[in-house]
């Protein structure tokens, strides 16, 4: 009897741990999509093929997306239940569209692999998250981290008579020598520009204007989103020092610019521009695009409104799980190994993740200017959060192509900018 | 070729003639513009003057594309998906223009001016609650979504009601008088006695499913359920500075729909001036 | 007794016997064989076209982004859009391009038409070559004439051999609608010219020589010959073209995205931008209500000015 009884409990035992086992290989598929970004990509390619190898039962299906069609595709495929599981959204968009339609899920801690999300905080510097942090609660871990810096091709500024290590402290500085680094052809149309940033869709326009914006001390509404403050003095200086680039310096030209490449940098790759804003993954860009044009290129800190004060502003893109998915807690593993790899992120794609002792990771000993980004990070802030994104961006851009394409007057733009973002708060 | 030009004896006519001449090498040079600098190197399609033999002909401005973009997909999808909502088209026309033209009962000219109202709607007025549908059925990125609600064409039953008015009633009611049935009277009669006019209208309608925009732009925003058009344009944003690939593209894109209208271009070209010759 | 045989043997007769059978009559059967016809095209519409129109309609009196529930705001939709700027911008853009494009189309082609018509030699294949753009998608000929419109494009390159200015087309607010306007004409007028050659050859040849007889000019018989009887055609050409007009989307999306600075913008494509970009459904279907009213009083109006439509039909 008692031979029996073990016998018994033996099989079941083993039934049990077999059915266990076999609920575990269950096969799961797990949708991810992102834009166009060449490096990113490729990485997000190979982790893919690892993480399936690790977990022979997980079928990730990877979609790129194009960029010009990127936010529309995603907001309407998760709004109408055909998105992804993960997604790979900027903050902006995250907080402003996503969030309100409850199309993000609450990080799962467990999921990730941490007892508690104080853990998980620990893991990361304060900024790091807070960018898809709506009252206390997460929706993301960071796939890229961004600030500003300039990047200057030192040939361009030697051969102007520059010393090599020359760098900025005002905008007034940066214009008059950018100036001087402009060229014109015989009829006195404008061939180089010294310093130009891009003009490509409705999501660049905002970032790069906040990036001026965060210095002057400009916002797109006022705190409670009651009203529009656009039109406000410091919102007008940051676009005059942009609208002065083009107008005044003769540094900047749009139409000298290429107005549509996936590449951000291109302009800068081909060499029609000497001086522009770039984020950390652009270092990698420029290098795949030009190895001896990035060989030639000396990052440096923007220059600052108020040079004592300097201020940066931080934009980042998250990894989220689609609210709709079936398969979450599949999905939140997923995003928790494509996070663990931090230093091949640095060095491959040159994404910086804000994680906790990033600089004495070993890559970060190839990760040029480690330390300049790192302050960047760490003392810099994320804009304003501001409902509908898409929409507030796209206001934006028609104000700013007025302003920068048309030379319109600043003030009676933004005030025409500021009854139109009035009109998104209703 | 000497008894046509013997058809020009007035100077008015050669003068004609040459406008005619001019006025058509004006309209084909965006396609030879397209068709130059999909051979041409990046760095030569800007350069001055225009050089319209590129120095080399670089056949991998074609063969690049196909390898980084599902191309030959995006392609099976437009021919798949034009294939089967024309037959589609061409049936529920012919069968619906058949019946307001041969039959009668109460309703059936409301139904016909309701259905012929719609074509004033644009898509895009619609689209939205479309959209909505589409995926309420669960098919968003499917076949059956691509195909099914463009099966219909107001234009198409038009067409065929006006050609249908024109057929002798004596053809069907003879044939009813032999016993005949109903459907074989259609199959047997009615559809062979205007082959023509289905013809023509098989040829719009796959030209319009073919170069159809909107519609699948919104539905199937998979990338392997995408069509030629929508392929193209999103090729166009990826690689849009690579210009002579995306010349290349293009080309290939046009090619399908070029061949059709050199085979068939009397019928093509006649299916249109169909729409404005009264019945 | 018999009769309750009789009614007992017809149960077993066959439906189509007795669809056959006097029970029937020939108009009955008739009327249901012409709505089993008509079905599967009425169904069609039914759910993929007339549902869809009443949906938008209702849409349009809430504010709905796909994810929540819609709420109902009445009328709150079109004040809104009455009150933008843009929104009006982009009416009077799209009636701007409709008339832009159109106008000279139709005059072009009508020019065309009466060339072609002259018994030239080869007309079939200029009809044919002219024809080319027609069947060419409208998301080629944007990619293409994208290309053309370029700073240092194919475009300026010959308006600078004229000795003309060069502006930058895609990027200047003043020449972008041009940018747009070209190539839809490019690309429709072949359609036109065989629209107008197929009403000119319609025109029977005995009028043109019974007055030729009379003695009157090419002046007077294009005037009270050719006119009168092509302007059904005429009619019609400028019904359809106005309607295309209205609608246009994909060369403002591809090549310009509603820009310089909004410039292009027409309704269909903030229509668009509204509902997908975003989000705002309730907000974009009264926008296409208003799309579909303006096309819908055209028509009308184009109706009453030339004549009823058994003109045409």
């Amino acid at each position: 009897m008692k031979k029996m009884t073990v016998l018994l409990l033996i099989l079941l035992l083993a039934f049990s741990s077999s059915v266990l086992v076999a609920q575990e290989q269950e096969p799961v598929t797990v949708t991810f999509w992102s834009h166009t970004h060449p490096p990113m990509v490729d990485l997000n390619e190979q982790l893919i093929a690892e993480y399936m190898e690790l977990n022979p039962h997980v079928t990730i299906e990877y979609q790129v997306i194009p960029n010009n069609l990127f936010f529309e595709t995603m907001l309407v495929s998760t709004s109408t239940g055909v998105g992804p599981d993960v997604m790979n959204m900027g903050n902006a968009q995250l907080v402003s569209d996503y969030l309100p339609r409850g199309l993000v899920a609450e990080l799962d801690v467990e999921a990730l692999g941490f007892e508690s999300l104080d853990d998980l905080l620990a893991t990361y510097v304060p900024n790091a998250l807070s960018g898809a942090m709506v009252d206390g609660s997460y929706y993301g871990l960071p796939s890229e981290i961004n600030t500003d810096m300039l990047a200057i091709y030192t040939p361009d500024l030697v051969e102007a008579g520059y010393p090599e290590d020359w760098a900025p402290t005002t905008w007034d500085e940066l214009g008059e020598v950018a100036g001087e680094l402009s060229r014109f052809d015989e009829d006195g149309n404008q061939t180089h520009r010294g310093f130009d940033l891009v003009y490509l869709h409705a999501g660049w326009f905002s970032n790069q204007f906040q990036t001026l914006a965060i210095q002057t001390g400009c916002t797109y509404y006022n705190d409670d989103l009651t009203e529009s403050t656009i039109n406000s003095p410091e919102c007008v200086a940051a676009a005059q020092i942009w609208h002065d680039m083009i107008f005044e310096y003769q540094a900047a030209n749009p139409s000298l610019s290429s107005r549509e490449s996936t590449v951000p940098l291109q302009d800068y790759i081909d060499g029609t521009v000497t001086m522009t804003f770039i984020q950390p993954w652009g270092m990698e860009l420029v290098r795949q695009g030009d190895p001896e044009r990035w060989e030639n290129t000396r990052l440096v800190a923007l220059p600052q409104v108020d040079p004592e004060n300097p201020s940066n502003k931080i934009n980042a893109y998250y990894w989220a799980v689609n609210s709709g998915s079936e398969v979450q807690e599949e999905a939140w593993k997923f995003i928790a190994f494509m996070a663990s790899y931090p230093g091949r992120w640095l060095v491959d794609v040159n994404f910086l993740q804000g994680n906790v002792g990033m600089d004495e990771l070993p890559e970060a000993a190839d990760f040029p200017y480690a330390d300049q980004w790192m302050v960047g990070l760490d003392s810099g802030d994320f804009f304003q959060l501001y409902p509908a994104a898409n929409e507030t961006h796209e206001a934006l851009r028609v104000a700013l192509e007025n302003i920068l394409f048309n030379n319109t007057d600043i003030q009676s733009t933004l005030d025409n900018l500021k009854a139109e973002l009035d009109f998104i708060l209703q | 070729m000497t008894k046509r030009f013997a058809q020009v004896q007035n100077p008015l006519q050669i003068a004609l003639l040459i406008g005619i001449i001019i006025q058509t090498m004006v309209m084909m040079v965006p396609l030879a513009y397209m068709l130059s600098t999909s051979f041409k190197a990046q760095n030569e399609v800007f350069l001055l003057p225009i050089r319209w033999i590129p120095a080399e002909l670089l056949v991998e401005n074609y063969t690049t594309p196909l390898e980084e973009r599902p191309f030959l997909r995006w392609f099976f999808n437009s021919a798949f998906v034009a294939t089967s909502s024309t037959i589609l088209v061409v049936l529920t026309s012919a069968l619906a223009g058949y019946s307001f033209a041969k039959f009668k009962y109460p309703g059936r000219d409301f139904l016909f001016w309701t259905i012929l109202a719609t074509m004033m709607i644009p898509l895009e007025a619609m689209i939205v609650p479309l959209f909505i549908l589409v995926r309420d059925l669960g098919w968003l990125n499917t076949y059956q979504g691509l195909i099914i609600p463009a099966g219909g064409s107001a234009f198409g039953i038009f067409l065929m009601r006006q050609h249908m008015l024109a057929m002798p009633d004596e053809l069907i009611e003879a044939a009813r008088i032999d016993g005949a049935s109903e459907v074989g009277i259609f199959w047997r009669i009615v559809l062979p006695v205007n082959q023509p006019a289905l013809s023509a209208l098989g040829i719009f309608a796959f030209m319009w499913n073919w170069n159809s925009f909107l519609y699948p732009l919104l539905v199937a925003n998979r990338d392997e359920m995408r069509t030629l058009p929508i392929g193209l344009a999103s090729f166009e944003s990826a690689y849009s500075t690579n210009y002579p690939q995306l010349m290349a593209v293009s080309v290939l894109a046009i090619l399908p729909v070029l061949l059709v209208f050199f085979v068939l271009q009397n019928k093509f070209i006649e299916s249109m001036a169909l729409t404005g010759v009264k019945g | 007794m018999a009769n309750r045989t009789d009614r007992l043997s017809a149960q077993r007769i066959s439906a189509r016997t007795i669809l056959q059978s006097r029970l029937f009559t020939y108009r009955t059967r008739q009327q249901v064989w012409g709505l089993l016809f008509a079905l599967p095209a009425v169904t069609l519409f039914a759910v993929f076209a007339i549902y869809p129109i009443i949906q938008t309609f209702y849409i349009s009196f809430f504010d709905y982004d796909l994810v929540n529930t819609p709420d109902y705001v009445g009328m709150g939709n079109y004040e809104t859009i009455f009150d933008s700027p843009i929104f009006i911008n982009s009416i009077r853009f799209t009636f701007v391009y409709a008339f832009g494009t159109y106008i000279p189309t139709l005059i072009l082609a009508l020019i065309l038409a009466l060339t072609l018509n002259a018994r030239l030699p080869f007309r079939g294949f200029w009809r044919m070559m002219n024809f080319i753009p027609v069947v060419i998608s409208w998301v080629v000929v944007s990619v293409v004439w994208k290309l053309m419109f370029h700073r240092n494009g194919l475009f300026n390159a010959g308006l600078d051999s004229l000795g003309l200015m060069t502006p930058d087309w895609l990027l200047s607010t003043n020449y972008a609608p041009f940018a747009i306007i070209i190539p839809s004409i490019w690309k429709e007028l072949g359609f036109y010219m065989v629209i107008f050659l197929a009403g000119l050859q319609n025109i029977p040849n005995v009028y043109y020589e019974a007055s030729k007889i009379d003695g009157a000019s090419s002046l007077q018989s294009f005037r009270f010959i050719t006119v009168p009887l092509l302007r059904p055609t005429i009619a019609l050409a400028i019904v359809i073209s106005l309607i295309e007009g209205l609608k246009v989307f994909i060369p403002p999306f591809v090549m310009t995205q509603g820009g310089p600075a909004g410039t292009t913008r027409v309704m269909a494509l903030i229509i668009y931008q509204t509902a997908f970009a975003n989000g705002r459904f309730g907000r974009a279907s009264a926008m296409a209500v208003i799309l579909f009213l303006i096309i819908l009083s055209i028509t009308l109006i184009q109706n009453r000015l030339y004549g009823t439509r058994r003109d045409i039909y």
